[in-house]
């Protein structure tokens, strides 16, 4: 038996396992089904399902699983022909995924799948898998760009450390902070429906809105997931400005998700929320307009950014 | 910008010990690790960590590691490569070393000892883009992908430690 992760986890090292889907097979008893570690990278499952007749063929769909995260497919690890299907392997997986929680029991088993490991092998990959379903944090670096004084360090500060400082100094080349955000996204794709949870560390950095920074900032824009693309709703002219801060942007970075921020909506209005949603329409970025004086939507433009990075990141939708 | 210090839990090293390490080996580098170095952080250029471990608590890497980023980045247009920071309010001295887009940053007391430790890092850098090519060309931010290095990385600071004769050999044949 190999015990890992603090005895979280127990694999029985007679068992074949397929690495990258942690289905097992045990060959005296010819029962096919989730070992330890993959029942935990269901995070809660709801349904199960069989995909075939009364046969599979090693490494072909065999089982498709519903859960919180979206429905995953199974490979079979062996062809062979089934005996029984457990319609109730999701109920007895918790408590013993190798016995009474199989998935299937097979009548004869044949084509061992070549890629599947046992032994000796099964300890180092177990405490790699892990790991990674212990930690699943993601980093995402956002450039802030726009004209100088619409307040972009006055967002970051608030995103980062909630406060705002009234007289904040001009921005000298470029200033960041950063901010770890828990978030989930509820995907309504036919495949994969189910609700995603990921962390995200957010490393905001505000680039400097003077001309004089022209020359150095397109250094900064360098591995940026994302964009915030900021004006000022009380000032016209930094909406104006916005093309400029477009091409900036493509030309350095290309197509990365973008949000584009109206900020200081607690200030007269001097540009409408209709101009600023066409704007982006336009473009294709998200659109929010918010206060880093109030704090007002602050959080949730954060959280919808990371969101939309999270999916280009997973190729979702 | 904010500060360098934060009361953070202790990351990685601590949860298992690499199959290819004794658990006296692998005890041992923890306490010269907690004794000499800091931290270390492997970021992309641009700033974002894909692996990073910590020792002192109160290192903000996150922060160092996108000033870090800023610094390098201008230093090559404008100045040159920046290759050690000392900050004395920390007493923390900062070994940079830049590959494939990548840069290692490791975290000292200033009286460590440093022979080799540039070549060291070269090799670091070497092993974990030969480990993760892919997910790092295809820009993959999910730090679980390369949290598998840990176990690299322990491996290398006994080797380094053997070199600069710290790990002695009668201690290898106590184990």
């Amino acid at each position: 038996m190999v015990t890992i992760a603090d005895g979280r986890y127990d694999l029985p090292d007679e068992l074949y396992y397929s690495k990258n889907q942690h289905v097992f097979l045990n060959l005296k008893k010819k029962i096919i089904g989730l070992d330890q570690i993959g029942y935990a990278f269901l995070n809660n499952p709801t349904e199960i399902s069989l995909l075939v007749d009364d046969e599979i063929k090693a490494g072909l769909p065999f089982v498709a699983i519903a859960s919180e995260q979206g429905v995953t497919t199974l490979n079979a690890p062996c062809s062979g022909k089934i005996e029984k299907f457990n319609e109730k392997a999701l109920e007895d997986m918790e408590y013993d995924t190798y016995a009474n929680g199989f998935i299937i029991k097979l009548k004869e088993i044949s084509d061992i799948a070549p890629t599947l490991i046992t032994g000796e092998k099964i300890e180092s990959w177990a405490i790699n898998e892990a790991k990674t379903l212990l930690r699943s944090n993601y980093s995402f670096k956002i450039i802030e760009i726009g004209d100088t004084a619409v307040g972009k360090t006055a967002i970051k500060v608030r995103f980062t450390d909630n406060y705002f400082k009234k007289d904040l100094k001009t921005t000298l080349g470029v200033d960041f902070g950063t901010k770890e955000i828990k978030t989930s996204y509820l995907s309504t794709d036919l495949l994969f429906s189910g609700t995603y949870r990921f962390t995200a560390r957010m490393n905001v950095w505000d680039a400097a809105g003077q001309d004089m920074y022209d020359k150095i900032r397109g250094i900064y824009f360098k591995d940026a997931k994302g964009a915030l693309i900021c004006y000022d709703i009380n000032n016209p002219l930094s909406f104006n400005h916005l093309d400029k801060w477009v091409s900036d942007l493509e030309e350095n970075l290309g197509k990365v998700p973008t949000l584009l921020i109206g900020n200081k909506s607690d200030l007269e209005r001097k540009v409408s929320r209709q101009e600023g949603l066409n704007y982006a329409i336009k473009h294709g970025f998200l659109f929010v307009e918010c206060s880093a004086k109030t704090g007002e939507n602050v959080d949730d433009m954060f959280e919808k950014l990371a969101i939309e990075i999270f999916k280009k990141e997973e190729n979702i939708e | 910008m904010s500060d360098f210090t934060e009361n953070n839990p202790n990351l990685f090293f601590d949860r298992f010990t690499p199959k290819n390490l004794t658990p006296k080996q692998h005890g041992f580098i923890q306490k010269i690790l907690k004794k000499y170095i800091l931290g270390m952080f492997i970021s992309k250029k641009g700033g974002d960590i894909l692996f990073s471990y910590q020792i002192d608590s109160k290192l903000k890497i996150d922060l160092i590691s996108n000033f870090i980023a800023a610094l390098s980045m201008f230093g090559e247009e404008n100045v040159g490569q920046i290759k050690r920071i000392f900050i004395e309010g920390l007493d923390v001295e900062m070994n940079i070393v830049s590959k494939y887009d990548l840069i290692l940053v490791s975290f000292f007391r200033p009286n460590m000892v440093k022979d080799h430790i540039e070549e060291e890092a070269v090799k670091i850098l070497d092993k974990f883009y030969l480990l993760f090519k892919d997910p790092i060309e295809q820009g993959k931010t999910n730090l679980s992908i390369y949290q598998k290095f840990d176990v690299e990385i322990c491996l290398f600071v006994l080797g380094y430690l053997t070199r600069i004769g710290v790990y002695k050999e009668k201690q290898k044949e106590n184990e």
